[in-house]
């Protein structure tokens, strides 16, 4: 057997089980951005599901983990190297241009953060650019989060735009069929319809007329939908402003928190306790676990109920409501 | 002094219980219907615990919105539970009043029998009492249009955080996810999904994730809601019933599967079927939404307070 | 119309019916009493007339005993303390054993010790609340565990005490309310010692099981009871937390009108109820027990009456010199056996 050249190993072969794509089509291979090692599926499930394994590739002995693992995008191993880097470096300096003051400063900011890809990715200065990296992600933690909080309602506000104008483009699209439907339709009945009409019109009433009066009937019905039409649109363009503006975010809080009951009439509004932070070693121990929270347990939801139980009847004087109660049974 | 069973005459059967058999019946002094609930009592552990727990939960819960206890009536060998009248369960209404033999049900029905449920099940946690077992099949639908939740059978009163409540409830189409994984700590959140599927069940006229088995309902349930991850629902790995391998969906919209909804109705319904139990509606905070705002309005709907039982009953 | 927590409260059946002034408790116990002496009555009548022991039964009917009014709830109230005993070997919770303990207090309402024995409706009571508050015991291990009883003989009466329950099985106990209170005094005294808090919280609760024990849980709410047992424990605790609760005795700020009504009134609550849990909790001996028990025997069977007098006389004849002895103290000694 030929032993393998770690240093060359076939494009479609698994180095670590020996394993050949050729031979079982199914193999998959992924990749660790620690190493950029490539190894098959299985293998990875085998080494590393117990926990994290140093890299089976000789001499490489990065400790490598299995969540880590991810399919190759680019056939070009350094492209891909390139991506990744990028990507890092990017989560951490995740300014826009509406961050600067000028055009020039922002500039600037782009080509530092270049110039750190490049290092990176070429392994220049590797060590003293990681430092400089993670020392400015604890510097501006703060600007980080922000950033990435405003990125991801922006994405929300994209998704609720992008829902707001699939549901109004097959709303407009139904109405639009229904027009067109509506005038083949009519084009083929007023025909025979006239025809009818002037066949059952007694003596020589006026045959214009009659065309007339079906043209008529025809019109008003896709003016209904012309007009249905124009609602919509409207109705799209208002929801987009509200949208866009982060109205409707504001409108669910401003809604009026009107206490409802199933009783008919109000619980107390407020109740007799104001609801604050309570300790409890034995239960927080329990709490901490996160399969209660998990489940849903909310510890609030147990403080809640024995606070209530605490006023339920407090004020309830048995000797006196019971002895009325009496007499009025009587 | 409690009503003997000489005083209803039995009529045809209504149907067959979890774990008794319910006959329509009439009293024969006053000509009304009755539900007569049989529990066998053959059992060798004396009375069923479902028939006890049933009892003591409907002795507590005294709303328009739920179905009357009137009496219990012990003969030889089975109890007999007398309960109010109702004609037809929701399965039925569908069955028979959805347009088109869909089973769907107008948006104005859906409404206000979605606002009746919430009352309930909120009248019902109010008591600290879960129903746990909300289908179709257990509310009931009077000629007027109400609608009352029965079937209390396997519901249970909670508060002790520890409960090892078994995991072993609700007919697995209205399971919540969490209790599928295996949560054995749920609350009262397991109804508000049930109420979920309901509400898409009125909408469309048939079940929304009608699953075969344990298994089988996760998958449905992922297929529209997305499977869950540690990052969309923390802590989700750690169920008993997680699998590594589930297949990974992304949430579809339920708009395009149930498109004659409205908006509010929409966001209604997303509130209640949140996979994440913590983050599931509450019944109260269900009713507050807006989309019942022409029920609850600025002012309280006036209606008598009292529900009581008819008076041939005497407790 | 407002429907508050104390309105909720109102709708429970615990209020509605199984809440009551002293009055009409006592009256409930008393006619539970004349109907236990009824009922004895009749068997007595009911003796078979060819015995001899009938003969002097119905001779001897004015020295027959009854059991008095405070016997029956000291006997109530023994097996009410062994069925707690008993709750604590099957590790039931402390809410399962308090609701057992009520439903004997409560059938007892009902019914007299002279129709039915404590010591075996006790066993019943404990079955039923064990599967009404979900933490269900097999009958078969249940009655293993327990000598001289038979699945049988505990099943037999479940539906009698179904019955006297009126089927409303639900009961509510001050030990929620006593935490929500442990929560709500940290909310409003943030400066307390939280280990005075806790330590006083434990004692509280013991007090709360020794509650039970007495008639505190149909005169009083269960929230009322918490509160009581604090202040047992710690009486400047609870009204501290009061005063800071209904704004009285501030120091810069004169009282709250409505508070100051609601203070005292709760005040008055507690010490009201802190004096029954001070005076009439019951714990009663094994030697009062048996005495009582030995009364019902006879109450149950009344030919063993006859049978015993019969025995007495003939020992008599035998034995002249022991006249003197009353035969009523005699024959305690002799059953207490």
């Amino acid at each position: 057997m030929v032993e393998l050249n770690w240093n060359n190993i076939p494009k479609d072969l698994c180095p670590v089980c020996k394993t050949d794509k050729y031979l079982s089509p199914s193999l998959q291979f992924k990749i660790n951005p620690e190493c950029y090692h490539k190894i098959c599926d299985s293998c990875v499930d085998r080494i590393f599901s117990l926990g994290p394994s140093p890299c089976p590739y000789p001499n490489c002995g990065k400790i490598l983990r299995k969540n880590r693992f991810k399919t190759q995008i680019f056939d070009d191993i350094e492209v891909e190297r390139e991506c990744d880097v990028r990507k890092r470096v990017m989560a951490v300096y995740n300014k826009t241009e509406d961050d600067f003051a000028t055009l020039d400063e922002y500039n600037a900011y782009l080509e530092q953060v270049e110039d750190y890809v490049y290092k990176l990715v070429n392994r220049i200065d590797v060590e003293q650019t990681e430092q400089k990296l993670k020392d400015y992600q604890i510097e501006h933690k703060h600007d980080i989060e922000m950033s990435n909080n405003q990125r991801d309602q922006e994405h929300a506000k994209f998704v609720k735009l992008q829902n707001l104008e699939k549901r109004y483009r097959t709303e407009k699209n139904k109405i639009n069929r229904e027009i067109f439907k509506e005038e083949q339709n009519l084009k083929n009945l007023s025909k025979t319809e006239v025809i009818n009409q002037l066949q059952t019109a007694s003596g020589e009433k006026d045959a214009d007329k009659i065309i007339a009066n079906v043209r008529d009937s025809m019109v008003s019905k896709t003016d209904i939908y012309k007009q249905q039409l124009e609602e919509l649109e409207k109705n799209y363009q208002e929801e987009r402003e509200i949208i866009i503006s982060g109205k409707d975010e504001i409108k669910e809080e401003e809604k009026p928190k009107m206490p409802f009951t199933p009783f008919n009439g109000d619980r107390m509004p407020t109740p007799p306790y104001e609801y604050g932070d309570y300790k409890d070693p034995f239960l927080s121990k329990m709490v901490d676990d996160i399969q209660y929270r998990a489940g849903g347990y909310k510890l609030d939801v147990y403080f809640q109920k024995s606070l209530d139980d605490a006023f339920t009847g407090l004020d309830c004087i048995i000797e006196e409501e019971k002895d009325v109660a009496d007499q009025i049974m009587v | 002094m409690s009503a003997s069973a000489s005083q209803f005459q039995q009529l045809e059967k209504l149907g067959e219980g979890t774990y008794a058999t319910v006959f329509k019946g009439r009293n024969r002094a006053l000509g009304t219907f009755v539900a007569l609930k049989e529990i066998n009592l053959d059992s060798e552990e004396g009375t069923p615990s479902t028939a006890i727990r049933e009892i003591s939960i409907m002795k507590e819960l005294r709303h328009e919105n739920i179905i009357t206890l009137y009496d219990v009536i012990h003969t030889e060998n089975k109890l007999t539970l007398v309960f109010e009248y109702l004609d037809k369960d929701l399965k039925r209404y569908m069955d028979s009043n959805g347009y088109n033999k869909s089973g769907a049900l107008e948006p104005h029905v859906v409404k206000s029998f979605m606002f009746q449920l919430l009352r309930g099940i909120m009248f019902c946690h109010d008591n600290r009492v879960l129903h746990r077992d909300l289908k179709p099949q257990n509310l009931l639908i009077s000629s007027k249009g109400e609608l009352k939740l029965g079937d209390f059978g396997l519901a249970r009163a909670y508060g002790i955080p520890v409960n090892t409540f078994s995991n072993e409830v609700v007919t697995l189409w209205y399971r919540a996810p969490d209790v599928l994984l295996g949560s054995r700590s749920y609350s009262t959140s397991i109804d508000m999904w049930s109420a979920g599927c309901i509400m898409a069940e009125m909408y469309t006229g048939k079940p929304l994730f009608p699953g075969s088995s344990n298994e089988d309902q996760l998958f449905k349930i992922f297929r529209i809601m997305g499977t869950p991850n540690e990052r969309s629902w923390p802590g989700v790995t750690n169920y008993p019933n997680y699998r590594s391998n589930f297949n990974s969906f992304i949430p579809q919209d339920l708009h395009a599967l149930i498109p004659n909804m409205d908006s509010l109705a929409l966001n209604l319904l997303q509130g209640l079927l949140q996979m994440r139990p913590e983050l599931r509606l509450s019944a109260r905070q269900a009713l507050q939404h807006a989309w019942f705002n022409d029920y609850t309005g600025n002012s309280v709907v006036a209606s008598p307070m009292h529900e009581q039982p008819s008076q041939q009953f005497n407790y | 119309m407002v429907v508050s927590n104390d309105d909720l409260f109102r709708r429970s059946t615990q209020f509605r019916f199984w809440s009551f002034t002293r009055l009409q408790l006592e009256e409930l116990r008393v006619v539970a009493n004349k109907k236990g002496i009824e009922k004895t009555e009749e068997r007595i009548n009911q003796l078979d007339d060819s015995l001899p022991e009938t003969k002097i039964v119905k001779d001897h009917r004015d020295q027959f005993q009854y059991v008095h009014l405070d016997e029956e709830k000291k006997l109530v109230s023994y097996y009410a303390r062994r069925c707690k005993e008993l709750a604590s070997f099957f590790h039931l919770s402390a809410q399962s054993r308090s609701t057992a303990i009520m439903y004997l207090y409560k059938f007892y309402l009902y019914h007299s010790v002279m129709e039915y024995h404590p010591g075996n409706i006790m066993l019943t009571c404990l079955f039923l609340a064990a599967k009404v508050e979900n933490q269900f015991i097999g009958i078969n291990s249940f009655s293993k565990n327990i000598p001289k009883t038979t699945p049988e003989g505990i099943l037999k009466n479940e539906y009698l005490i179904l019955e006297t329950m009126k089927f409303s099985l639900q009961c509510h106990h001050p030990f929620q309310p006593l935490y929500g209170f442990f929560l709500d005094i940290q909310q409003m005294l943030p400066k307390l010692d939280f280990n005075r808090l806790g330590k006083n919280y434990d004692g509280a609760r013991e007090l709360v099981n020794d509650s039970l024990f007495s008639d505190l849980p149909f005169l009083y709410t269960p929230p009322q009871i918490a509160l009581t047992c604090l202040w047992v424990c710690d009486d400047v605790l609870v009204e501290k937390y009061l005063s800071k609760k209904f704004k009285v005795n501030r120091k810069d700020e004169p009282d709250d009108e409505q508070g100051l009504q609601h203070y005292n009134k709760i005040l008055v609550i507690i010490r009201q109820c802190a004096d029954i849990l001070r005076k009439e909790v019951q714990d009663p001996s094994q030697d009062e027990s048996k005495t009582i028990s030995a009364k019902i025997k006879l109450c149950l069977e009344p030919a063993r009456f006859g049978k015993k007098i019969l025995k007495q006389t003939t020992e008599q004849l035998k034995r002249p010199a022991s006249i003197d002895e009353s035969p009523d103290t005699k024959r305690v000694k002799v059953e207490s056996e």
